[in-house]
């Protein structure tokens, strides 16, 4: 983990249950995980594998039936999740904004887009309000015509659209942290590269820190400068971007990496993923090992922690340095049958 | 992409609630099924008491203007809501279903035509219809039966259109279509099972409401003609003399409100258990 | 939008004059010759013969209707078979007293169930939120009638503090007047309010659970800013739907509740006329009666096409 010192906001042992057929279940077990100021922190993981959860977790958002068990959320000074109702309010919008996964379902279908992103100016208070500024952040997300955009209702507006506008009213009153979850799922290609440059150039300009939830590795490698891998609700790898996608040391970080086709390497066979996500059936140890080329039998009860601790580059599994030699004598097998 | 899977019965325990109405449902049916076992006294019999005598051990509910047993009239009363609601019920479930099915399957312009049709019945407020209808044809309990069919009909094929519409747009349907299968293996194996839980639910709903409604027209007069013990008549009859003596008219209308309430909660707890919304409809 | 709006007018329109069509069909069934009812069973066949022809009953039944529309559509309802007074006036008199019953109603009905379904949306799933829905549940259940007994029988015969009877013409002023219609309204809008509480819960739990909510909170706005400005506009237009629902059902409610307070309004004038098959009375009082149920559908229909705002941009 970087920085811890002067960490914009650091999780620390979160855990989270949710209730599922009866019993309580975790989705997120003892992540910690820190965002320095003007960095933009990627979180990388499959479906389901509780991502999302510890993104709202940012914001203190318990999803509809879950709880949270333990861990802390340090932000300018206080933890975010002892705060009350009243404190958040000052918290959301106006440090932390957030744009979610799906914009049509954000955007409240009763009022005008420039209504709505107004509301979050008046809200905050600060120096900038009116249509002036409204205008301006719609110039600043790339929406064309502001005064005609301003008057339209969701429904009226493209996906792309739409999206802009979210991150409009997340970026209102300039904060110090923008949480994304998924926020280019669903958006044709072009529109996702479009909303990724305007992130990044909001990052250069105004050095807000992010955290970017996706399962796609290829939007992640645009603009993250360092990535977490997250599995079955736990952090399997932390790592700079370039040096993750270099030099990948855990076994689910090098099958998601050799998941991506490349156009300049032909097929790779045996380094994809096999199997699935099984949360009922989770060994006590590495919670990986039923999907593992590499897996030896104290993997599944050794519990792993990110090592080196405090490196910045970190994976959890003991067989890490073992890895690239194992990797490659299995390439060879692979190649021989495939 | 997402492929919707047909809903099978989720296999739910009976939340509580729905549990004890259901016992008291049954308790109710079986009381009316056995009715002579239970009244110690005949519907009509006369002068067996005092008018107005309060409740005692002969007689639970105590007698009303005329000394009859109220206890009895009241366990004598409920196989004829019983029937003629059920009776109703089941008639316009049955061909408000089949009309309901038909319309979402032709879809087009037989079926814009035909959902007017049934708006413009529906726009009748169903009392008034029912007070015509019966005073025109008589006070026999088979025409209340057909009459309250005739009225339910319309609001149940557009609950069980509605049901059908949204599931023969479903992938699955479509692509049952696409592996050849026929009209009538698609209905019986893809529609019938998704759309029976609605009908099944709407049926309970409207049951409630049946008995809801025939008490009404009994108690404005529109039932059977006296002395049937119907309660709505007694509780018209019963009314009157209330100064006197209130058990005549608490007696049926305390039996009359937990009877509807048991369906209406058993309702509920059978929608959710099957995955529907519960019960939302208006006694209409 | 105004295309739509006027289709749904011309719609509302043909049912009034189908419905029309069949209460006509439906009266025409009823047992009994209106030249005996009036003249007596002792009348001479030549008096019957000669009311006969003055009321047109020997004139086939489409014709009547044609001559009975065309006069009604001029205000003409013809004169009471039993009463010896025009129609229009009879009528009239009674919805006059059905209709301040209605305003009571509503005015009671609207804030109950609009804050209660708030109140119970929002308290979900703590004491207040069952212990209303239990209310809710016996309003639901239980018929009006009974609803009506009950509360004459503990606040009228018992405490005494109504009158059991809504003899509303012999109330003399305002609040004399309130006190009266107070147990009726009472019934009815108990009645009305515990489906509505149920809907309009149910509605502003969808919405509260939405996407669109959950951001507004994201936001970091008051939770009364996210209650009135984004939940409750998003609720309004199905509770608008409800209420239209519910004033059609209180078109049949407000018969029984009329008979059981022996109230002197439209819904049992119905019940007296069909008793006594007053024919024209029948007609007349019938029509009235659908054609508040017509119109207030149709307001409601109108409404929520106005409030969609996925038809608000369109031209």
């Amino acid at each position: 983990m970087s920085g811890l010192a002067q960490a914009l906001i650091a999780v620390n042992g979160l855990t989270v249950e949710y209730w599922s057929g009866g019993r309580w279940l975790e989705a997120v077990s003892e992540v910690s995980l820190a965002v320095a100021p003007g960095e933009i922190l990627g979180l990388a993981g499959e479906s389901g594998c509780g991502k999302s959860t510890v993104a709202y977790s940012l914001l203190a958002e318990r999803r509809p039936g879950s709880r949270i068990v333990l861990g802390s959320v340090f932000f300018e000074g206080h933890d975010l999740l002892q705060l009350s109702e009243a404190a958040l309010c000052g918290v959301r919008g106006a440090r932390i904004g957030f744009v979610p996964q799906n914009p049509a379902a954000s955007l409240t279908p009763s009022m005008t887009c420039g209504q709505q992103v107004r509301e979050v100016l008046d809200c905050h208070g600060g120096s900038r309000r009116g249509r002036a500024a409204i205008h301006e952040l719609m110039a600043l997300v790339g929406l064309p015509d502001p005064a005609t955009t301003e008057r339209k209702y969701p429904h009226q507006l493209s996906g792309g659209q739409q999206q802009r506008v979210v991150i409009a009213m997340a970026l209102a009153c300039r904060p110090a942290l923008l949480v994304l979850d998924e926020p280019t799922t669903g958006l044709d290609v072009t529109t996702q590269w479009r909303i990724l440059s305007l992130l990044g150039d909001v990052r250069d300009r105004f050095g807000t820190a992010m955290l970017y939830v996706s399962h796609d590795l290829g939007a992640l490698a645009q603009i993250c400068d360092r990535i977490a891998v997250m599995y079955a609700g736990r952090i399997v790898e932390s790592a700079p971007a370039a040096a993750l996608f270099a030099e990948p040391r855990h076994p689910y970080s090098r099958g998601l990496l050799a998941s991506v086709p490349r156009i300049d390497l032909p097929p790779e066979l045996g380094g994809c993923l096999r199997g699935m996500l099984r949360r009922d059936e989770l060994p006590d140890g590495c919670r990986f090992a039923p999907r593992c080329d590499f897996a030896e039998p104290s993997c599944w009860t050794t519990a792993q922690r990110l090592e080196p601790p405090d490196a910045t580059h970190a994976a959890a599994c003991q067989r890490q340095r073992a890895l690239p030699l194992l990797a490659g004598k299995h390439a060879r097998r692979s190649r021989h049958f495939g | 992409m997402n492929v919707a899977k047909s809903r099978s019965v989720r296999a739910l325990p009976l939340p509580p609630v729905a549990a004890v109405a259901a016992v008291v449902l049954i308790g109710i049916v079986v009381v009316s099924l056995t009715g002579p076992l239970w009244a110690p006294y005949g519907p009509a019999a006369l002068g067996d008491g005092d008018p107005f005598e309060a409740p005692s051990f002969a007689h639970l509910f105590g007698t009303d203007n005329l000394g009859r047993d109220v206890f009895s009239r009241v366990v004598y009363g409920s196989r004829p809501v019983l029937v003629m609601a059920t009776a109703s019920t089941g008639l316009a479930v049955i061909i408000g279903a089949a009309i309901g099915l038909l319309l979402a399957y032709w879809r087009g312009w037989a079926d814009e035509l035909g959902m007017r049709a049934l708006d413009i019945v529906m726009s009748i407020p169903p009392l008034i219809l029912a007070l015509l209808i019966i005073s025109a044809l008589g006070n026999s309990g088979v025409l209340v039966v057909l009459t309250v069919a005739f009225l339910f009909a319309p609001r149940v094929a557009r609950v069980v259109r509605a049901a059908t519409l949204a599931i023969v747009t479903e992938d699955y349907v479509t692509a049952a279509i696409a592996r050849g299968e026929t009209a009538l293996g698609i209905a019986a194996r893809e529609l019938l099972p998704n759309v029976a839980g609605t009908v099944f639910v709407e049926f309970s709903i409207r049951t409630g409401y049946a008995i809801v409604f025939i008490g009404a027209l009994s108690f404005l007069g529109f039932g059977a003609p006296p002395p049937a013990p119907e309660w709505g008549l007694m509780i018209n009859e019963g009314y009157s003399n209330i100064n006197a003596s209130f058990w005549p008219v608490m007696a049926p209308a305390a039996t009359m409100a937990a009877l509807v309430i048991a369906v209406n909660l058993f309702t509920e707890g059978l929608a959710r258990m099957i995955g529907q919304r519960g019960v939302s409809g208006l006694r209409e | 939008m105004a295309r739509l709006i006027l289709s749904r007018v011309a719609l509302a329109l043909i049912t009034l004059l189908v419905v029309s069509l069949i209460l006509f069909w439906c009266v025409e069934w009823l047992p009994g010759d209106a030249a005996t009812r009036i003249l007596g069973r002792d009348a001479t066949p030549q008096s019957l013969a000669v009311l006969r022809q003055k009321l047109q009953l020997n004139l086939p039944a489409a014709t009547r209707y044609l001559h009975w529309l065309t006069a009604a559509l001029h205000g003409d309802f013809g004169r009471s078979l039993v009463a010896d007074r025009s129609v229009l006036d009879y009528v009239w008199g009674r919805a006059v007293n059905t209709l301040g019953l209605a305003a009571f109603v509503l005015a009671l009905y609207t804030p109950l169930s609009l804050g209660l379904g708030l109140w119970t949306a929002v308290a979900r799933g703590r004491a207040a939120d069952h212990l209303v829905s239990t209310f809710v549940i016996f309003g639901m259940c239980v018929p009006e009638f009974v609803i009506g007994i009950v509360l004459t029988t503990i606040f009228a015969v018992t405490l005494g503090w109504f009158p059991p009877l809504a003899l509303i013409d012999q109330a003399h002023g305002f609040f004399e007047a309130l006190h009266v219609l107070f147990l009726p309204a009472i019934t009815l809008t108990a009645a009305m309010t515990a489906y509505a509480v149920r809907m309009m819960r149910e509605n502003l739990i969808d919405v509260l659970d939405s996407g669109y909510v959950q951001m507004a909170r994201l936001k970091g706005l008051p939770r009364r800013r996210v209650l009135l400005h984004h939940a409750l506009p998003n609720a309004i237009a199905p509770a608008l739907n409800v209420t239209a629902l519910n004033i059609a059902w209180l078109m049949g409610g407000i018969v029984v509740v009329e008979t059981v307070f022996n109230f002197p309004g439209l819904g049992r004038l119905l019940v007296d006329s069909i008793s006594l098959k007053d024919v024209p009375v029948i007609l007349a009082a019938s029509l009235l009666l659908t054609v508040v149920y017509v119109l207030c559908n149709l307001l409601a229909d109108i409404a929520s096409l106005l409030l969609n705002p996925k038809l608000r941009g369109v031209a």
